[in-house]
């Protein structure tokens, strides 16, 4: 449950970093570095589900992508089960893959128009050697039932359903190959309200049921509240809070933290809230502020916030923030 | 494919019913042509049509309907061999020069270079160097089309790369050549058959162009392109002989534009149900 790095961790990441070059001019040379994931570690034990928040654009997102080498990393390390990934490559990653996948945000174009549902989440088994058609089409119609859907789906394309559906058509693609890590990059972010607690109800079950370790990536708090053991906030590829869920939740450190959890639409107009919206937009990762990145809207900054970056230490157990307020 | 679908598009039938037409014509052309297109009848020169020649003849007395007809087998074989070559070819060479980034810039340069010739020019080059006949005329034409095929091809491929279903075919542990097999070239049929339509319909002009200049296939073998380049002599006295090349390479090429819209939306299974209503 400890965020410090551990040696049995089941998926360690530390000090991984990802930044685009920005090219520009006729010879396309480097004009300047997007830091799009700015040393970020942190761990996730067996069976843990690990909430990853923040805006859109704090690199979130392309955390995720980068632990599951879809995007290659600039430097860090990833281990999963003990693996270095960052430093496979070929045919051997390629078979560590089976260990990890991934639910997209985007249900609509996360699935081959020109495939059918069998084809779509059959196709992982293929992959992995499975030839015999008939085996995969059994293990197809096994896991649609567990994501809900009918074995009757089998022939149809993917316009034919709607976002719910197609959302459990990817869990079914990511699950079929039954892997322990499972990336879920905003998954019921497209979907309407209605259906996202469906989906969500899906997820949790489907962690019971084949006992997975999930890294949720979401923007929405209260679905994150819903499913994370553990949350950690993002602000311009930084992790500036982690914390377990309960501790996070009640007690948030970071001045972003409370901003968050302020922004949190309440279900009851009677309760009187106290609101404090930050003020600003999220600074261009491009050229972040110096110090601690988000001293320009942080309303409780001092002097110190401008000079130094704060690292992230562990102020209660199992509750880090990296802010000078706590040094 | 269902019959009942084209029956719902009487455009599209019409262009199918002439292309079933040509492929009858070229195939039992022996029995359709009473007279072999190479038979010399010089008493019987400038017929026009009507009477004793249903086409009329040409300036040597030969049957322009027996031409026809034979020309069919000709130009079908020919527009059919280039859009063969091209697009395989094409397909092959965009798709992994797109996908594969390191081939990339071997490959495109080397189609840059091929595409900065004329196409004529190249084409001639290439018949001078391979020799005339039917395969080496499909070659020398065919490497123009390839050349647009694979920058169409490319692009295209460059486009569905960044699809978030290409990442979760990677993800799934899809290997490259199976995304692009299965993924990439599957999402780009309906661009490429409009593309391999075109490229029908002007290889024709294509060949007819080389065979007017004595390049293409050998004269003895009677092509659309053959008759009308030796008809333009004639073109106010026996007229008959560009017409009825003429309206074939037309009726030809319309026809296959118009068959090429409909096979584009019945490989795209979204527009296929609305249109079939299932």
């Amino acid at each position: 449950m400890s965020l410090n790095p551990s040696n049995e961790a089941f998926l360690q990441v530390r000090n991984l970093k990802k930044h685009f070059p920005i090219r520009g001019g006729i010879l396309r040379r480097t004009k300047s570095l997007l830091r799009a994931v700015d040393d970020v570690t942190f761990s996730i034990a067996e069976g843990e589900t690990l909430g990853l928040v923040g805006e859109s654009g704090c690199g979130k997102s392309t955390t995720g992508r980068v632990i599951l080498r879809l995007t290659p990393a600039t430097s860090g390390s990833v281990l999963f089960r003990g693996v270095e990934l960052l430093s496979l490559g070929g045919e051997e990653l390629r078979k560590t893959r089976r260990g990890f996948q991934m639910i997209f945000q985007d249900p609509y174009a996360s699935l081959d128009p020109r495939m059918t549902v069998k084809e779509i989440v059959g196709e992982p088994l293929r992959a992995y050697g499975v030839r015999s058609a008939a085996e995969r089409e059994a293990r197809v119609v096994e896991i649609l039932d567990a994501v809900g859907l009918d074995a009757s789906y089998l022939k149809r394309y993917p316009f034919e359903f709607s976002g719910g559906q197609r959302q459990r058509i990817g869990i079914a693609r990511a699950l079929i190959l039954r892997p322990s890590l499972v990336v879920a990059d905003e998954p019921v972010s497209a979907l309407d309200v209605s259906v996202q607690a469906q989906v969500i109800n899906l997820l949790l079950e489907m962690r019971a049921r084949f006992s997975l370790t999930y890294l949720f990536i979401a923007h929405d708090l209260s679905v994150v509240r819903h499913i994370s053991d553990r949350v950690a906030v993002m602000y311009l590829g930084r992790i500036v809070e982690a914390g377990r869920k309960d501790d996070f939740f009640e007690r948030p450190l970071h001045p972003y933290s409370h901003a968050l959890l302020a922004s949190v639409p309440e279900p009851d107009p009677f309760r009187v809230r106290t609101r404090s919206p930050l003020s600003g937009d999220v600074p261009s990762p491009l050229s972040p502020p110096k110090g601690c990145s988000f001293h320009p809207r942080c309303p409780r900054a001092t002097e110190a916030c401008g000079v130094q970056i704060p690292a992230l230490k562990e102020i209660d157990e199992g509750h880090s923030v990296a802010c000078h307020l706590y040094a | 494919m269902r019959f009942g679908f084209f029956l719902r598009r009487k455009v599209a039938l019409a262009g199918f019913f002439f292309i079933a037409l040509l492929l009858v014509v070229a195939v039992a052309a022996p029995f359709l042509a009473r007279i072999p297109p190479q038979t010399l009848n010089p008493v019987d020169k400038l017929q026009p049509p009507g009477g004793a020649y249903l086409f009329g003849t040409d300036n040597f007395g030969r049957d322009v309907f027996s031409r026809v007809v034979y020309g069919a087998r000709t130009s079908l074989t020919g527009g059919a061999g280039v859009v063969l070559f091209s697009t395989v070819l094409g397909v092959l060479i965009g798709a992994v020069a797109g996908y594969f980034r390191r081939t990339e810039a071997w490959l495109m340069r080397l189609v840059d270079v091929m595409m900065a010739f004329p196409p004529l020019l190249l084409a001639l080059v290439l018949v001078s160097i391979l020799g005339r006949g039917m395969v080496n005329v499909i070659v020398a034409v065919g490497v123009t089309y390839l050349t647009r095929t694979v920058r169409v091809v490319y692009a295209l491929t460059l486009r569905i790369r960044e699809e978030p279903y290409i990442e979760a075919a990677i993800a799934s542990g899809v290997r490259p050549f199976d995304v692009v097999a299965r993924h990439v070239i599957p999402n780009m049929l309906s661009p490429i058959i409009v593309q391999a339509t075109f490229t029908f319909a002007f290889s024709l002009l294509d060949l007819a162009a080389l065979d007017f200049l004595g390049l293409g296939i050998p004269p003895a073998v009677p092509s659309w392109g053959n008759m009308l380049s030796e008809g333009r002599m004639y073109l106010t006295r026996a007229p008959w002989l560009l017409i009825f090349p003429g309206a074939s390479i037309v009726m030809t090429v319309l026809s296959f534009n118009l068959a090429g819209d409909v096979l584009r939306d019945r490989l795209d299974p979204q527009l296929r149900r609305k249109v079939e209503g299932v």
